[in-house]
């Protein structure tokens, strides 16, 4: 079985609120507070993206501590404390739903004033903080809390959903249900030929 | 709002001009959303390719500062391809011939190269615009109001409804989204120079002798004249009109144009009193702070942009010395020498606003508990509330009939030029609001966006410069310099760069233009000249950012500790 987490784009209004949810639901739930969600804006699309528990997950191909697992009810998750932050999985990923951050020197709820070490203009993948500990960071269905995605139902305006294994036929019904109807034009056209 | 919010889902039509609804109301743009889904077709007008551009029915791509030249060719357009409603001209409306008058000489042929508009696309538009069915919305916001031809362009787009009929039946007409959180309500409750509560003009002799009397007192110790808006305290200390400032939460050396010039202006004050709930850059430099309760703090009503009142109600007890507004007010009036004095916000709501704005004696705190709401006009405690204005074309103008204006396009104030080539408009962004004295408190929402914000800039004029994504940037005008960073965006028209008031770093107020119209004195914050410069040194400007960033944290948290000392008797 294969679940994600799939977006209607032209419903995004760009309001962040899924990433605010995420990050505070993880943050709760003692993993990092980096949203799993990355907000894409651009003219021809804006759309809040994260990862697709693909099947055959290159992250888990190519982990080399086997900090990613794949569970048999398809969710592929990061052991946050396993990963030594080796950045192969974030290259590897193709729709680039792997973000690396770490908990800074501060800890969790402290404040802090860090001197720069590097321009952010740099790659996220390059970037390098001194005496924070990055690991691979995605989403996980929000597995600490059941598999109950906090995005999903925080978003304004229903863009985002939870797409299982039932949603997924009666959504290819539908349209294989439009093709026949548009094919029925067709057929409007001919329908008096050959019939006296 | 002619319309209500949740109207607008089953407009026929939502023509946005000058507005943003994914940044400035998420809740609006929900709606738009939702009405797209159900069939009604979207116009949007803006220089940006913003959210609701994507899901448009017509984009049209108009320039900066070509608002009037747009809005007449628009009317133009309905006048010529005889879309007018004949007969909701001739039954409600005056002034059709003197506007005609004016509009006559903007044909899109004639106004496309100050609005960018392909003439066949403005026919389209307005056509789409007016056979709409059932209705027509006009959406707008700061992109209207925050420019020199404000008032213009209110009464054309006013105009262009009353022509066209989309307007005085439900779910149509004019949709001022409205720019700060309630604002209605300031406005509805008479925070105003010129109205008491309920738009009652303070130099009406019958007005002034009813809230006399409410008050208690004679009515000549009422002021005789119109009083100053806040968008020319400067200038009017500066002439020696203004000695003291009793500013109510507001940052206005965050948020106010000309930021720097406001700060030599306001350090002349003999008193400056602030009354907020957290240091900002202005408490800072207050004589006296008077400590507010925050949202959370304190219960009270306000309006949502459509009229409808709301209450809400506290969530903890207020901290340490902060006290409710209407508590500190009624205190120092009090002090002054006319005693008040409340029990609660209820007494406060039926005493001074129901008893005494006609429209509102039906707003009960019984209709609003919960989740309730109250729609003005109000006006008996039998009435549901009033989603929709002027049905059936009765306008509130003596007559009842509405008043067609037009005017002719001026240029903005401060046009591009050599030295400074860029057009600088600012905007708002989700995640922060206004001053950022809440929001940038809010661990949650600095985490998603921090100091020193962003300045939106197209591809070509990055490339132009060097500029990446990210990388930090010189923004500057005649007016002042400040570092910000590129977002590098293809949303953006060429020659323009959109910039948020919130940062305090990367301050586009300390670029901004101070200008306002001489009657809604509103100023030209969407329209300025300044230049953008790639920094060498990335890392050094890093650095730079921090330091500056720290340095303003700095010097709030010391002039917070003043309230931690012991106080001595003098």
């Amino acid at each position: 079985m294969n679940r994600f987490i799939a977006i209607e784009p032209n419903r995004c209004v760009a309001c962040g609120t899924c990433r605010a949810e995420c990050s505070e639901g993880h943050k709760k739930a003692g993993l990092q507070a980096e949203p799993r969600l990355a907000l894409y804006e651009s003219r021809d699309v804006v759309a809040s993206l994260t990862c697709h528990h693909c099947e055959g997950a290159p992250c888990f191909s190519v982990c080399p501590v086997n900090a990613i697992s794949h569970d048999p009810d398809g969710c592929v998750r990061v052991d946050e404390k396993r990963c030594i932050g080796c950045k192969l999985c974030a290259i590897a990923c193709p729709f680039g739903a792997i973000h690396m951050s770490g908990t800074p020197i501060s800890g969790v709820a402290g404040i802090q004033y860090n001197t720069p070490t590097f321009p952010a203009s740099l790659s996220p993948i390059l970037q390098w903080e001194i005496g924070v500990y990055a690991c691979a960071v995605k989403c996980d269905l929000c597995a600490y809390d059941n598999y109950h995605p906090h995005c999903v139902d925080a978003c304004i305006t229903n863009a985002l959903r939870l797409v299982e294994e039932t949603d997924g036929e009666s959504e290819i019904n539908e349209k294989r249900v439009k093709a026949v109807k548009a094919s029925l034009i067709m057929l409007d056209d001919h329908q008096d030929e050959g019939r006296e | 709002m002619s319309c209500g919010v949740p109207g607008m889902e089953d407009a026929g039509c939502i023509f946005l001009f000058g507005y943003n609804p994914n940044t400035s109301h998420p809740i609006v743009a929900r709606r738009i959303v939702r009405a797209k889904e159900k069939g009604c077709k979207i116009i949007v007008a803006d220089p940006r390719f913003i959210e609701t551009s994507r899901i448009a029915d017509i984009y049209m791509p108009m320039r900066n500062g070509s608002n009037i030249a747009f809005l007449n060719s628009f009317a133009y357009s309905i006048i010529e391809q005889d879309l007018v409603d004949k007969e909701f001209i001739k039954e409600h409306t005056n002034g059709y011939e003197d506007f005609v008058k004016i509009i006559q000489n903007y044909s899109p042929e004639k106004t496309k190269e100050i609005t960018g508009i392909d003439p066949k696309m403005m026919r389209e538009a307005a056509r789409m615009y007016a056979t709409a069915e059932p209705s027509a919305i006009i959406g707008w916001g700061m992109g209207v109001c925050q420019q020199r031809q404000n008032v213009e362009a209110v009464h054309t787009c006013a105009a262009i409804a009353c022509i066209s009929g989309q307007i005085g039946k439900p779910n149509s007409g004019v949709a001022p989204v409205r720019g700060q959180n309630n604002v209605q309500g300031a406005c509805d409750m008479g925070a105003l120079p010129n109205f008491f509560p309920g738009y009652q003009s303070v130099t009406d002799e019958k007005n002034k002798e009813k809230f006399a009397k409410a008050w208690n007192i004679d009515p000549s110790q009422l002021s005789d004249h119109i009083g100053y808006k806040v968008s020319v305290v400067g200038p009017l200390i500066d002439e020696g009109k203004i000695h003291a400032f009793y500013n109510m939460g507001e940052d206005p050396l965050q948020t106010e144009p000309d930021t720097k010039h406001l700060a030599e202006q306001l350090s002349k004050l003999d008193v400056f009193i602030c009354q907020d709930i957290f240091m900002t850059q202005s408490v800072a430099i207050a004589d006296v702070v008077l400590p507010a309760t925050s949202w959370g703090e304190h219960e009270g009503t306000f309006t949502a942009c459509d009229r409808t009142f709301q209450r809400f109600t506290a969530a903890v007890p207020p901290k340490g010395e902060c006290r409710h507004d209407w508590a500190i007010i009624a205190d120092l009036s009090t002090r002054m020498g006319h005693p008040m004095h409340y029990r609660d916000t209820k007494q406060i709501w039926d005493e001074e606003c129901r008893a005494l704005w006609p429209a509102a004696y039906g707003a009960t705190y019984e209709k609003m508990a919960g989740v309730g709401h109250a729609q003005w006009p109000c006006p008996t405690l039998d009435h549901p509330g009033s989603p929709d204005l002027f049905l059936g074309g009765k306008f509130s103008k003596p007559d009842g009939r509405a008043v067609l204006m037009g005017h002719d396009f001026e240029y903005p104030s401060e046009m591009p030029d050599d030295d400074y080539p860029l057009i600088l408009c600012t905007v708002r962004e989700v995640g922060h609001y206004s001053c950022r004295s809440m929001t940038g408190n809010c661990k949650e929402l600095a985490q998603l966006a921090d100091e020193p914000g962003f300045a939106h800039i197209s591809p070509k004029d990055a490339a132009a410069r060097e500029i990446e994504p990210n990388d930090l940037i010189w923004v500057y005008s005649r007016r002042g310099k400040i570092i910000t960073r590129a977002f590098v965006d293809d949303r953006c028209n060429d020659g323009a760069i959109y910039m948020t008031y919130q940062w305090w770093v990367g301050k586009c107020n300390d670029l901004t233009l101070h200008h306002v119209d001489n009657r809604s004195q509103t100023p030209e914050d969407k329209f300025s000249a300044c230049q953008v410069e790639r920094i060498d040194d990335q890392l050094w400007a890093e650095e730079h950012c921090q330091e500056i960033y720290m340095g303003i944290k700095e010097r709030l948290t010391r002039e917070a500790s003043a309230q931690d000392t012991e106080l001595v008797e003098i």
